[in-house]
Parts: C-alpha cells; structure tokens; sequence
C-alpha cells in the first residue's frame, strides 16, 4: 500500500481545569491514525469527546504534550521555523464558522490571493488571477463574488470562500472541522455535494470531523468515534454503521434524529458525560455504559473485527480474531 | 382532529419588520392550531420566521416589529395580535417558554433552585409549601434538588440546565410549553433523553408543545402536526404522518431529499438559492425562485391552504385537484 498522507502516532494533549486540579483532564489522550492519499476519514463523537483538539493538533494549530503526527513521512509535530512555516501549506483547515476566518476587510479575490502568493504557489497576480477563476469554479462560487466582501455573501458562500481558501495552497490533507453545521439543511446539502465532487477531482485527503452521523456517513469512507480522548471504535463506514459493535457507537446511531423513526430503541447512555465520574485506568464509557459489567473497571484493548473495523470493549473480545495494541485511557502523565 | 378543541390557536398573523427606511414582511398570514396535549412542530431554516412568529404570539414581538394582523386564541379567549401588551399580561399564566440556550436563559448569580423559587414567589406560593414545591419541580424534570438545587449555572451540564430551564417553565404550571430549538446545543445522546422527556409530559400532564426546529428529522418522532415555514409563508401543514409519507409541496420536497440519513445513504438534492433570495412582494409564492415546478401563476398569487391527503398544502400546483 501507498505510504498515508498523514500519520498520527500515540498524540496525546490534555488540558486540565485550573479550578479543578483533581479532575480529568479533557483532551486526547494517546490516539493513532492514518489517513491515506484520496481518502475521506471521519472523526465522530459528541462534545468534549477531543476530535477538534485532535484536528488542532493535526493542522499545528496546537502542539502536542506526546506523541507525532507524520505528514508525507515528515514529522510535522517537530519541525520548528522555517520549515514547519513552509510545511503549513501541506496541511489546512476549514473551521465551523466562517465568520471567524475570512478577513471582514478584503474581498474575496484579496484574500485567497495572500494564501496563493504567501506559499508562492503563483508567481504574479495575472496568474493568481487565473488560479482565482479556477478555484471558485471548482468550489462553485459564482466569479462576482471574487469581488465582494465577506458580509456581501450568504453563509453558504462564506463556507464556500473557506474551502477555496484552504485549497488555494494544494494542501495534502484538509482538516474540515464541522463545516457545515452552521448552515441551514439546504445549504448543508449544497456544501456536501461541493466538497464530495471536488474530492473525487481534485483527490485531496480529507479528515472530516462531525457530530452528525448522518453526515459522516454521507462523506466518509472509513470512520473513527471517539469518546473522551480516546477512539472506541473505528474502521469503513458500511461496518462500523452497519454493524456497530461498541455500545457507544450503537447508542450514538441510535440517538441520531431520523426522518424516519426507528420502530425499536435498541440502546440508551445513562445521563450524561461527567468528567468528575471516570477514572483513569478503567473503560471512559462504563459509567454511562448500559452493558458495563465487572470486567470494564480494566481499560478494555481494541479488537480487531477484520477489515479494519476494530472496537475497544470487551464485549467485542469475542468475536475477535486477535487484540492489537492495548490502548484506551493510558494514564496522564 | 385538532380542531374540535383547540388549545391554542394563531390565525393570520402577519408581521412587518422595519429597518431604517426598509420595511418588509417577514411572517404573512400565518396559522395554526394546537390541540391539548398535541406537540406540534414549527419547522423552517433559518430566517423563516418561526420565532418571530411565536414570539409575537405572546405578546414579546421585539422592537423594529410591527404586527400588522392576526389573532390569538387560548382557553377560549381570541385577541389582538396588535395588542401585543394584552396579549403579554394575558398569557403569561398559561403558557411558558423554553429556549435554545439554557446557560444564557438562567441568571448566573443565582443557584439553581434559586431560580426556580424566583419563578414560584411570582404565583403567591405559601412559604411552607416552597421547598416542597421547588423539589417536586427538580424530581418532575429528573434532577436531584438535594444535589443541584445550590449549584450554579456554571457548575452544571448543558442538558442539565435545559432540564432546570424546564423546571422554571414548569413552576408556573402552563398548559402551553413553546419549545424554541431547546436541543440545538446538547448532544444527540442528550436530545434524545430531553424530547422524550417532554413527550412524557404531553401524555402525563396533557400539557401542549410547540416545538420550533430547524431540523425535519428532530421533528417526525415526536410531533403529530406539523407546520413548515419559509420566507415567512406557511408552505404545508396538518398531520404530520401524512406530510412525511406524502410531501405535496415542492419546499417540504426538497427539504426532506436534502437531509442525509443514517440509515440509508443517498445521494443529497440541495435547495438551490437562499430563503430570501426572491422577490418578497407579498401577494405571491416565496419560494418560487428555487423551486423546479415554479410557472408564470406563482408570481400571481398564492393559494391558502388547498386541503388535500390530510394537510393543507400552499402550493399553486394542487389547485385545480381540489376544486
């Protein structure tokens, strides 16, 4: 198999609350992922669960307490200066709000030009000129709107602008981090559509982060879940949606609003995710778990289902062929 | 089915809003009914006028809104929508609200149960009876009074201050509950526990909720009528079963193939343009500019309300089926 786009390595970053210092720290908490050339990875779980932390990190928006994360084989989570400046161009971001990204006082054609010229990717502005067309026909922004302002545009468009502006560098890997759920449904549908069509031209790696399941399975070929820090379950979307084996990821799907309703209900969390309740060393999930018993006060290893669908409960012990690494909740250093 | 004996009853509220020297109509000629213990949903994407609506049928039209017409009925007593101050004094007993972010909506200097004695010393509650009613309240939204009531807005979880939002709501004893997005912030895990929770109430206490969403999915398990709103417009409403299995309108088509499912992927059809994109004239169907069936007669005029198939569909291309 071709080498992955990105590599990420035991990454472990945590934040612990200065009001409470005997709390767990949230965060992330020793996650390994790979991402390959042209393949579309989901990041779901719900909030404080880490995947933003784990995009942050991804991208160098933050830096990791251990860990690495490995872009084309490069260790990006070291470079330092100059290098990780021109390095930043391999990896980019769309945030959820587009709002809080482009620059209120440029117009769109300024704007995705500094990305364009800041990584020398044109060398004069007829060609980023060129460049600029290009992008906004890819993205499906209408070319008048190269000369208006942020406020000027629908939030569709907004969104839009930040996708041309994160490929504007021919990134390796986007980190799209909830792109789309700012928008309303019909908006939701158009960016979706966009970015799976500019996907298969353009064959960028894409790591989607979503609480919308419903999305994720629409956009993504393989899917990770994640739970305070740690991934429980993961592998291609067909298994890990069609035959969810840890009761997190059932319960996850299960409570995914649906036009239409399920007949059965087949499994529910107890209340909600309370930091003050989880100890380090055991299954983060077992006190909210429907299913825990008494072996999951021991941090249960993932098991490999075949195909890449693995799943880090001991109720998949059994129909596991082996256990590969052991993982969950390494203790915070 | 609801109307024998309505609860609570919008008709032809229409609202302007007026910006320097602009003035558009933002919600025309809307209605609905609900019945007792029915939870009906009020669906459209943003800037549809969901909340304005329902604000402004309580009488918390905001300045820069103008009520141009409409009534309110509730218990047997129809109003002014114009009076807007009448309408605030008369149904602040009887009906309550329910928003979107529960943090923003309890004061962050007092405790919980604080709150929700605040809510109680407004009804003349006996002094004896006002611990025993602040934890019945907490125990009917599945809290612990012993453990939160002292606890403040920023000690407790999103889901649990929606839940002491909802003990408020409650405290007043409403026959009404209007429930703005109250689940767009928590988590699906959490949603799921707080609609059912609220479904309980109907059928328990026979108390009625409207529930505002942006989100048809949120909708179609726990509502049985429905309303879909744009650019100010009703476009269907009625059963919502019927809705579901059959969208006559092209807006609730396109809405419906624009939501990804979990279960079975499929490809997605946006909407295209934006909810205020067209024309806003009043006397003409506002979502002709996106729809792929719009003719030379959606400019003309829109029909009210065509009833067919169990709904009301506002839509020129089921004219001439129901006459």
């Amino acid at each position: 198999m071709n080498a992955p786009v990105l590599a990420v390595r035991n990454l472990t970053k945590l934040f612990a609350d200065a009001a409470r210092p005997d709390a767990m720290p949230v965060g992330v908490r020793g996650v390994s992922l790979e991402v390959a050339r042209g393949e579309v990875v989901g990041l779901i779980g719900e909030s404080g669960c880490g995947k933003t932390t784990l995009g942050r990190c991804i991208a160098r928006l933050l830096d990791p307490d251990s860990g690495e994360v490995l872009v084309r084989d490069v260790p990006f989570s070291a470079l330092k200066g100059h290098s990780l400046r021109n390095f930043r161009k391999n990896v980019q971001v769309v945030f959820q709000k587009p709002e809080t990204c482009l620059n209120p006082r440029m117009t769109v054609a300024v704007f995705v030009r500094e990305a364009l010229r800041n990584f020398g990717i044109v060398a004069n502005n007829a060609e980023a000129r060129k460049r600029l067309v290009e992008l906004a026909s890819l993205v499906g922004l209408r070319e008048a709107a190269l000369e208006q302002y942020p406020h000027q545009l629908s939030g569709g468009e907004r969104q839009r602008v930040a996708i041309m502006r994160a490929l504007a560098c021919e990134p390796e890997l986007i980190v799209l981090d909830e792109p789309t759920s700012a928008l309303d449904v019909s908006v939701q549908a158009q960016v979706l559509r966009t970015l799976k069509d500019l996907q298969t031209v353009v064959g960028t790696s894409f790591l989607f982060i979503s609480h919308d399941v419903a999305v994720i399975r629409y956009m993504c070929a393989r899917v990770l879940v994640m739970y305070l820090g740690v991934v429980v379950e993961e592998g291609p979307v067909e298994a890990v949606f069609g035959r969810p084996a840890h009761p997190y990821t059932r319960a996850l799907l299960a409570a995914a609003p649906r036009i239409k309703p399920r007949a059965v209900d087949p499994i529910a969390l107890r209340g909600e995710l309370m930091l003050g309740d989880v100890r380090l060393d055991e299954c983060p999930v077992r006190v909210r778990c429907p299913l825990a018993h008494a072996r999951c006060v021991e941090a249960p290893p993932e098991f490999d289902l075949g195909d890449g669908h693995r799943s880090a409960c001991w109720l998949s012990a059994d129909t596991a062929s082996r256990s590969v690494s052991p993982t969950a909740m390494k203790a915070a250093s | 089915m609801s109307a024998d004996a309505p609860l609570f009853q919008i008709d032809g509220l229409t609202i302007d809003s007026i910006r320097a020297d602009r003035r558009r109509r933002i919600v025309q000629d809307v209605s609905l009914c609900v019945a007792p213990g029915q939870i009906y949903g009020l669906v459209g994407e943003s800037g549809s006028g969901k909340s304005v609506s329902m604000m402004a049928s309580v009488g918390l039209a905001t300045t820069g809104l103008a009520v141009q017409a409409g009534t309110v009925r509730f218990g047997g007593v129809v109003q002014q929508a114009v009076d807007q101050r009448g309408l605030k004094q008369n149904l602040s007993h009887g009906i309550s609200l329910l928003f979107q972010n529960a943090k923003g909506a309890l004061s962050p200097f007092l405790a919980t149960g604080a709150q929700v004695g605040r809510v109680l010393d407004r009804q003349a509650i006996p002094r004896a009876d006002r611990e025993a009613r602040i934890s019945e309240l907490f125990r009917v939204v599945g809290l612990n009074h012993a453990d939160l009531g002292g606890k403040y807005p920023h000690q407790i979880s999103g889901g649990q201050a929606q839940r002491v939002a909802m003990a408020c709501a409650l405290a007043t004893d409403p026959k009404l509950l209007i429930a703005d997005e109250p689940t767009t912030a928590l988590d699906v895990t959490t949603e799921r526990e707080m609609l059912r929770f609220l479904k309980r109430l109907c059928e328990d206490r026979g108390l009625a909720i409207i529930l505002v969403a942006h989100n048809l999915s949120l909708v179609s398990e726990y509502c049985s009528g429905l309303s879909i709103l744009h650019a100010g417009q009703v476009v269907e409403d009625g059963d919502l079963g019927a809705i579901f299995d059959e969208p006559l309108h092209p807006y609730t088509q396109g809405l419906i193939a624009a939501v990804p499912d979990v279960d079975e992927p499929h490809e997605l059809i946006p909407i295209a343009g934006s909810v205020w994109g067209g024309s806003a004239d009043i006397d003409r169907c506002r979502f002709s500019h996106r729809c792929p069936f719009a003719m030379p007669r959606c400019d003309a005029g829109i029909p009210t309300g065509i009833r067919t198939r169990g709904r009301n569909v506002h839509c020129v291309l089921y004219d001439e089926a129901a006459s």
